[in-house]
């Protein structure tokens, strides 16, 4: 019974928060630079936690959804997703052993990272505009100071991993 | 019992993965950019959606709901003495209108000219605006369902916002006049000069270009649709010019217009339901063109 209940919380832990994530960027916050990706925070928790369980193609499938949301181009936040989650994982060693700060100063990388990346698709896509840097820069600090407290809450359901690491 | 493998194996960056996933991304917003191939995944994709984006924007509808309740009597009073004082100033322009109405429609019947049906329109409200850092798009709560079509353009009361440009079952989006890329043709009203509106993209003023450098504008003239694209019915206030910096160089005066309809502060706004007629006819051949095809198909 212990473990059925194990079971089923590993299963539905990254599903229903990444779920909930997505509901939450769905909440009509308007076009601004500062409404920053909760979907973003969440996966990069999930893969830096469980990168059996949400990996690359996860990340991709999430990207789909959320292109569909903000009606931008097919494909676009995919790539952004997997960039972002491809550096965490590559980063994986040092995020797992760095103090709080220390991880969050690598997450405001990754988060400047993927917000470059997104608006320099859509300078491929578009060419001509300048990159307005309001938009890498406000959400990627706005994500990095919500990291922590994301990490504290998504913490309690990843509890399930720590058991499984010992 | 299956268990993934140890931690130890999966570790390494997974670089293969990452290349097919990039090249896979690429070649899906290729398709969609160009081919348009993607249409059908997005449609069901937003059935799929369009419930929960209802439901999430209720609490901003409630607020709205309550803060109109609660209004208190002085400035419902206030509001009353406003409005019947519009109404009275309304009441005469209606006067003033059907006397040029009367006279304009005998004025069109002598000139023989085809006369224009009025524009029936369609009440929608807006769900939200997509966080985009490229382009100023919103979703309005109308779509197929209830007649609306790729094309139509939408307005305030104020003047022309834009332009739908995806239609799903029961909403649909609406690219702004500041999107990127927006067309409008338009005239000024005060000369009747006919030029091309073109939006730039998000918080910047629209741009007229192509316009001669010695062209008669002012700041403060009034832009108005043309009508001649067939996209938009003609007359409808656009927008006003703004700033005009006409260049020493060869390169044509440069010339910002702001849009009269606020953009971003709108939750209710009308849907002209007015079909695109692009029904013009053909150049009829000519004689020599015929004559040649005729010695073609000879020879």
């Amino acid at each position: 019974m212990a473990f059925s209940i194990f079971k089923l919380r590993s299963m539905t832990g990254p599903f229903l928060t990444l779920l909930g994530a997505f509901i939450l960027n769905m909440f009509p916050w308007g076009n601004s630079p500062w409404v920053p990706d909760f979907l973003l925070i969440t996966l990069a928790f999930w893969v830096l936690q469980a990168p059996e369980k949400i990996n690359l193609i996860s990340a991709f499938v999430l990207g789909l959804l959320m292109d569909i949301q903000t009606s931008q181009f097919l494909g676009v936040h995919a790539i952004v997703y997997v960039t972002a989650s491809f550096i965490i994982i590559y980063e994986q060693r040092r995020l797992l052993n760095a103090t709080l700060l220390g991880q969050t100063f690598i997450m405001l990388k990754v988060f400047l990272i993927a917000n470059f990346v997104l608006l320099l698709i859509l300078w491929i896509i578009w060419p001509g505009k300048e990159i307005s840097f309001a938009f890498i820069i406000i959400p990627s600090v706005i994500e990095t100071c919500l990291w922590p407290i994301f990490k504290k809450v998504l913490s309690n359901r990843a509890s399930f991993i720590n058991h499984h690491q010992t | 019992m299956f268990r993934s493998s140890p931690i130890l194996f999966n570790q390494g960056a997974p670089f293969v993965k990452l290349f097919f996933s990039l090249l896979l991304g690429s070649v899906i917003i290729f398709a969609d950019y160009k081919l348009h191939a993607t249409e059908k995944i997005r449609l069901v994709g937003n059935n799929l959606l369009f419930p929960i984006q209802q439901l999430l924007s209720q609490p901003g509808k409630f607020s709205d709901f309550s803060l109109d309740y609660f209004q208190t009597r002085s400035s419902l009073k206030q509001k009353l003495e406003e409005q019947s004082s519009q109404l009275d100033y309304l009441r005469l322009m209606a006067n003033q209108a059907e006397t040029l109405e009367s006279e304009n429609s005998h004025l069109r019947k002598l000139l023989s000219l085809q006369q224009k049906s009025n524009v029936k329109s369609l009440a929608a409200e807006v769900i939200f605006s997509p966080l985009s850092p490229s382009s100023q798009r919103i979703i309005i709560n109308r779509g197929n369902a209830d007649g609306l079509k790729s094309g139509m353009p939408i307005a305030s009361e104020a003047g022309i916002m834009g332009q739908i440009v995806r239609v799903f079952e029961n909403s649909s989006e609406v690219a702004l006049l500041e999107d990127r890329d927006f067309v409008i043709p338009v005239l000024v009203e005060r000369n009747g000069l006919r030029t091309v509106l073109f939006g730039v993209g998000r918080g910047e003023p629209l741009e007229l270009r192509y316009v001669n450098n010695l062209a008669d504008l002012d700041v403060g003239d009034h832009l108005i649709t043309s009508g001649i694209d067939g996209t938009y019915p003609a007359g409808i206030p656009v927008a006003i010019i703004s700033k005009i910096d006409r260049s020493s160089d060869n390169s044509g005066a440069i010339i910002a217009c702001k849009p009269l309809a606020q953009l971003h502060h709108h939750r209710h706004l009308i849907v002209l339901l007015y079909q695109p007629t692009t029904t013009a006819l053909r150049p009829a051949e000519s004689e020599t063109v015929k004559n040649r095809l005729r010695q073609k198909k000879g020879n």
